[in-house]
C-alpha cells in the first residue's frame, strides 16, 4: 500500500529521511524552507508558527517533537567496509572531538552535517555538538545502518538508552575516548549495534509517514 | 518429561505470572512433570504447581530446566538438567541506568550463558539470534485467558470526560509513569485519570489522580472496561501484556514506540502511537480522542478485531510444551563461544565505565579547581581587608582621632 505523503527538501535530507515511492497527499518538507508545505520537519530546534505545522527536536509551539525518520533503504545499507570514525558538527565543536581521537585503525573523517555518502564510509559516527542539546535529527539513520552512534549527552534522547543502543559522554574527550574504544574492540560492541538497530525500527520512514498521514487526516477532520 | 522452572520469587509480576501460568498448564498436559523453584523463598503459586527450594531441586534430575530473570541463571546452571533454557521476557540490561553498571552487566551476561533461549516477542527473537548464533531460540508467545478478558458490552461513553487508565509501576523509571502524568496534565479537554500499578504505595500525588493496584486478573479486566483508553509510555518493554489485555476488552491504547508495542498496536486501528519525549504532541492526541468519540469507538472496535488471532493461554502453553520437547533433543550450546561472548560484553562495559570514571574525575577536578579559585579569592579579599585596616589604623588622622577620643574621656571625668 502506498503512503499518501510527499517528502520535499534538500537532497541531503531526503537521502537520509525521505520516503521512497511517495504518492501525492500532504507535503512534508525536511530541513530549512518549505513554508508552503503542510508540515515542515526542521533539523535542531525551531518554534511553531502560523504557517505549516512544525516538527523539530526542540522548541516552542511545535506540532510534534521528534527526530527525522530514517529512509527505508538505509536499513539495508551494507556494513562499513573500514573502521572509520566520522565526526559531525560545527567548528570548533568538531575539532575538540577530533583532536582527542587517537589509536584508530581507520581514518578520521569530518563533516559539518551528516550525509549519506559519509555514513557509508563510517563505522562510528560522533555528533560533536555540545552536551545539553536535543539528539541530532539524523541520529537514528546512524543506528539503522548498524553503525555506532556516539553523542555528547543530549537534553532529549527520544527513547535512546545511553550505553545500551548508543554511547554518550559529557565532554569532547569522553566521546572521542568512546569512539576509539569501539574501533579498538569492534566485536565487543556488537550488542550496542544490535540494540541500536532495534531502537531505529519505529523511526522507519514508511512507518512514520504512514502514521503522520493518518494523524494529519484525523486532525484536519476534527 | 521432567521440567524445572527457576523463578526469582512468587510475588505477582508480569514475568513471574507468565512462567507460573505455563507451569500450571504444563502439569495438565500429559507427559510433563513440572517443579518450580522460587529463589526468593517458597510460597503460594497457582493450584497444581509444586514449589521446591533450590536445595531440594538440586537433588532432582530434570530433562529441561528453564530460568526467567537474569539473577536466576546461576541457580539454573547448578541444577542437574540435560538441557537449560533462559526464558527471555525482556532485554533486562535496559532496566538499569548507566550508574547501575554492575547490574547492567549482570543482566547482559544472561544472554551469553551456555543455554538455549525461549523468547516472548519477535524483536527479542531477532536480538537473541543475532547475538547468539550458536544457540537455538524458540518464539513462545504470551497467551491470554480469553474467557476472562472478553470484550466489554458498552465500548465507549458517548460523552463526558475522557477516562484514561495509566498502567505501570511508578517506582520503576522505565515504566514512564511520570511521562504519562505529565502528558495528562497538559490536556485541555475534560478527563479523569487512574494509575494502575502492581504496588500502589508511594504513588505520585497529582490532583484528581486515582491510584489502584494489587489487583487480581478479574479486577484488572473490570478496570479496563471502566476506561476509554489505556495510556502506556514506557521506555522499555518486552511484550507488554496490559496492551493485549486492554485490546481484548475493547480498550484502545495510546503508547510510546517502546520495544514490543508494534507486536500489539496498529496505529489508527486499535490505538495510536505517540513519540518519546513529546508530551505536547501526546496531549494533543488525547485531546483529539476526547473530542472525537467516533474515532475512539472505531479504535475500540478495532482493538477487539485485531486480537482475534492472539493466542489463548492454552495455545501459548502448548507452544511452550512444543519448545520444551524440541530443546530436550537439541545439542547443547558449546561453551567456548558463550565464554567469548561474555568476555566481549565485559570489555564493552569496561570501556564505557572507564569513560564515565574519567568524566567523573574530570568533573571532580573542575569542582576542585573552582573551590581552589574561591579559596584564593577569599584569601585575597581577607588580605585586602587587613591591608586596608592596617593602612587606616596607621594613618595620622586615625591616631589623632584616637588621641582626641582619649582626651575627651579624661575631660568627662
Amino acid at each position: 500500500m502506498s503512503i499518501r505523503v510527499t517528502t520535499t527538501g534538500e537532497p541531503r535530507a531526503l537521502a537520509l529521511a525521505g520516503l521512497d515511492g511517495a504518492a501525492g497527499g500532504p507535503v512534508v518538507h525536511l530541513g530549512a524552507g518549505g513554508e508552503r508545505a503542510d508540515v515542515v520537519w526542521r533539523e535542531g530546534t525551531a518554534d511553531g508558527c502560523d504557517g505549516p505545522r512544525v516538527i523539530a527536536q526542540g522548541g516552542a509551539g511545535l506540532w510534534r517533537c521528534a527526530p527525522w525518520p530514517v529512509r527505508d533503504e538505509l536499513f539495508e545499507l551494507a556494513p562499513p567496509a573500514g573502521r572509520n570514525v566520522l565526526a559531525v558538527g560545527d567548528e570548533p565543536d568538531r575539532s575538540q572531538v577530533s583532536e582527542h581521537v587517537d589509536q584508530l585503525d581507520g581514518r578520521l573523517l569530518e563533516a559539518d552535517v551528516l550525509e549519506r555518502g559519509d555514513l557509508e564510509e563510517a563505522a562510528v559516527v560522533v555528533f560533536a555538538q555540545p552536551d545539553g542539546r536535543p539528539l541530532p535529527a539524523p541520529a537514528f539513520a546512524v543506528l539503522a545502518t548498524r553503525r555506532i552512534l556516539v553523542v555528547r549527552t543530549p537534553s532529549v534522547s527520544f527513547g535512546l538508552l545511553p550505553g545500551i543502543d548508543h554511547l554518550s559522554a559529557r565532554t569532547a574527550a569522553g566521546v572521542a575516548q568512546l569512539a576509539a574504544a569501539t574501533m579498538l574492540h569492534w566485536d565487543a560492541f556488537a550488542a550496542v549495534r544490535a540494540f541500536g538497530t532495534i531502537a531505529a525500527q519505529p523511526h522507519r520512514a514508511s512507518t512514520v509517514y504512514a502514521r503522520l498521514a493518518g494523524d494529519l487526516k484525523r486532525a484536519d477532520a476534527k | 518429561m521432567r521440567v524445572c522452572l527457576v523463578l526469582p520469587e512468587l510475588r505477582p509480576s508480569g514475568g513471574v505470572a507468565i512462567a507460573v501460568g505455563h507451569a500450571a498448564r504444563l502439569r495438565a498436559h500429559a507427559g510433563f512433570d513440572v517443579d518450580v523453584v522460587a529463589l526468593g523463598g517458597v510460597g503460594e503459586a497457582s493450584a497444581g504447581v509444586r514449589v521446591l527450594s533450590l536445595a531440594d531441586a538440586q537433588r532432582e534430575r530434570y530433562d529441561v530446566a528453564v530460568a526467567t530473570w537474569w539473577e536466576t541463571l546461576p541457580a539454573l546452571l547448578e541444577l542437574d538438567a540435560r538441557r537449560r533454557v533462559a526464558f527471555v521476557q525482556s532485554a533486562e540490561e535496559r532496566f538499569y541506568r548507566p550508574e547501575e553498571s554492575f547490574e547492567r552487566l549482570g543482566a547482559a551476561l544472561a544472554l551469553t550463558a551456555p543455554v538455549h533461549f525461549f523468547v516472548v516477542a519477535r524483536w527479542l527473537e531477532n536480538l537473541v539470534t543475532g547475538l547468539r548464533p550458536d544457540a537455538r531460540c524458540w518464539f513462545v508467545p504470551n497467551g491470554i485467558d480469553k474467557s476472562l478478558f472478553e470484550p466489554r458490552e458498552a465500548s465507549v461513553a458517548p460523552g463526558g470526560p475522557l477516562r484514561i487508565l495509566i498502567e505501570g509501576q511508578h517506582t520503576l523509571w522505565f515504566k514512564g509513569v511520570d511521562d504519562a502524568l505529565d502528558v495528562v496534565s497538559r490536556m485541555r479537554e475534560p478527563h479523569t485519570a487512574t494509575l494502575l500499578a502492581l504496588d500502589p504505595r508511594d504513588a505520585p500525588a497529582q490532583e484528581g489522580l486515582a491510584v489502584i493496584g494489587g489487583l487480581r486478573p478479574d479486577e484488572m479486566r473490570e478496570q479496563y472496561a471502566r476506561h476509554d483508553l489505556l495510556l502506556k509510555l514506557s521506555r522499555v518493554e518486552g511484550l507488554p501484556l496490559p496492551l493485549v489485555e486492554a485490546c481484548h476488552v475493547g480498550v484502545p491504547c495510546v503508547v510510546a514506540p517502546f520495544t514490543g508495542h508494534d507486536e500489539v498496536i496498529r496505529h489508527g486501528e486499535n490505538g495510536l502511537v505517540v513519540g518519546f519525549d513529546d508530551a505536547g504532541g501526546a496531549a494533543a492526541v488525547l485531546d483529539l480522542l476526547a473530542r472525537d468519540r467516533s474515532l475512539l469507538r472505531r479504535l475500540s472496535v478495532g482493538a477487539v478485531e485485531t486480537m482475534s488471532g492472539w493466542p489463548s493461554a492454552d495455545e501459548a502453553a502448548a507452544a511452550f510444551a512444543t519448545a520444551l520437547t524440541d530443546v530436550a533433543e537439541a545439542p547443547e550450546p558449546r561453551t567456548a563461544p558463550t565464554t567469548a561472548a561474555a568476555w566481549r560484553r565485559w570489555r564493552a562495559a569496561a570501556e564505557v565505565a572507564r569513560t564515565e570514571r574519567d568524566e567523573v574525575a574530570l568533573r571532580f577536578r573542575e569542582h576542585e579547581g573552582s573551590i581552589r579559585w574561591l579559596e584564593e579569592a577569599l584569601e585575597r579579599v581577607i588580605q585586602q581587608r587587613d591591608d586596608e585596616l592596617e593602612a587606616l589604623t596607621s594613618s595620622r588622622t586615625y591616631k589623632l582621632a584616637q588621641r582626641m577620643q582619649r582626651a575627651s574621656h579624661l575631660l568627662r571625668r
